[in-house]
């Protein structure tokens, strides 16, 4: 007996979608660009935008340990907490993400 | 998707009101320092609708104007300019620096930069366990 | 930008030796001899407003954003205020006797009000090291 895809949406479920295609437009309501993009392709970006805060962060630490001119007391330590956020967040997707996949690699199909 | 914006738009708003305060300090020990200076003449930086738009990014009818970074006039410095500052009355000797309206607006200018201070504090406190209990 | 830090610092060694230069002044009022010969001579300071270094949005800043400095130390040389007091032992062959031109009360103002502006550098010096301290706590995690 076939699956009756139709049933599942009866009770307000939607049909898995498998997970190598790309986000399609019209179903990501809220992000505003609108190429798509793969997981890989927005993971390495947010590698990317990490690192450059971390960048950041570490001259602006050495302008102010240097006493350099032009540098603020509180932007050698706001630099510091974003980029130690953003890699705490990084860090937190990319453990949800390994889960989930681990827990689909499990699903006895 | 750039991590830091998703972080917390507020942020932003928070850290410009901080550099303008910092900014507007550098005025005001300038006329303290120089109060006894013949000739010299008292300076500010005229920036109090800045700063309260700075400010205001945390009100939440404000939310819809910063999905486009366009919106937030935060980036141009166009009210942070040293002007004359004519609160004070002129001296004999040319100066015109009142070191108690100096004095009052040093207390007043460095709470708003400690009660930024403490907000993005918090904020980031905030953000941190959030992440962790999600993660 | 400046270091306001460096500013007040200026600001208070200005103020310090202005201070000073009016204490010298009330405590010589009646110095009638002193080492050079004559009386004392009444001293004041000369302050200028000198440009911070470091870099600036325009030369303007760089001007109006000023430290202070004290450009010299000064003496009074007008005539001396001359007594007539046959008696004393610095009485020139007229019996007047040559007088610092100081006048005690006013100097007496004008050092309270240099010792109130000492401290209110003083008090701004402490404002600065609390707003930085302040900005430092950012990190802080309680």
């Amino acid at each position: 007996m076939a699956m009756n895809i139709n049933g599942i949406k009866a009770y307000g479920m939607e049909p898995i979608k498998p997970i190598t295609q790309p986000v399609q437009e019209g179903v990501n309501t809220n992000t505003t660009e609108k190429p798509q993009k793969s997981f890989g392709d927005m993971f390495s970006d947010a590698i990317k935008t990490v690192d450059g805060l971390q960048q950041t962060a570490d001259i602006k630490s050495q302008d102010m340990i240097r006493g350099a001119d032009g540098i603020t007391p509180h932007e050698a330590m706001i630099a510091l907490e974003k980029a130690d956020t953003a890699f705490q967040l990084m860090n937190a997707i990319r453990g949800k993400i390994i889960r989930a996949y681990e827990d689909i690699m499990r699903t006895q199909v | 998707m750039k991590i830091d914006k998703l972080l917390d738009p507020s942020l932003a708003g928070i850290e410009k009101a901080m550099d303008l305060t910092w900014k507007r300090n550098q005025a005001i020990t300038s006329n303290i320092a120089n109060v006894e200076t013949p000739q010299y003449r008292a300076v500010d930086y005229n920036f109090s609708t800045e700063l309260d738009r700075a400010f205001n990014v945390s009100d939440p009818s404000n939310q819809i104007k910063q999905t486009s970074s366009k919106h937030m006039d935060l980036s141009s410095e166009s009210g942070a300019h040293l002007m004359p500052d004519l609160s004070g009355a002129t001296k004999p000797d040319g100066n015109n620096v009142d070191i108690d309206i100096q004095m009052g607006r040093l207390a007043y200018n460095s709470s708003k930069y400690i009660q930024a201070a403490n907000l993005i504090r918090k904020k980031f406190q905030i953000l941190s366990n959030a992440i962790r209990q999600v993660g | 930008m400046t270091n306001p830090l460096e500013v007040l610092s200026s600001g208070l060694s200005v103020a310090r030796l202005r201070v000073n230069v009016l204490a010298s002044n009330i405590a010589n009022a009646e110095t009638t001899k002193t080492a050079e010969g004559g009386p004392y001579k009444r001293k004041d300071i000369v302050q200028v407003a000198v440009p911070n270094k470091g870099s600036f949005d325009s030369a303007l800043d760089r001007m109006t954003l000023a430290q202070p400095q004290v450009a010299a130390v000064v003496e009074d040389n007008s005539p001396a205020r001359m007594v007539y007091q046959p008696g004393h032992p610095d009485a020139d062959k007229d019996g007047y006797v040559a007088y610092p031109n100081i006048n005690v009360v006013s100097t007496m103002t004008d050092l309270m009000s240099a010792s109130r502006l000492y401290q209110a550098n003083v008090t701004a010096i402490e404002t600065v090291r609390q707003m930085s301290s302040e900005a430092a706590r950012i990190s802080i995690r309680s």
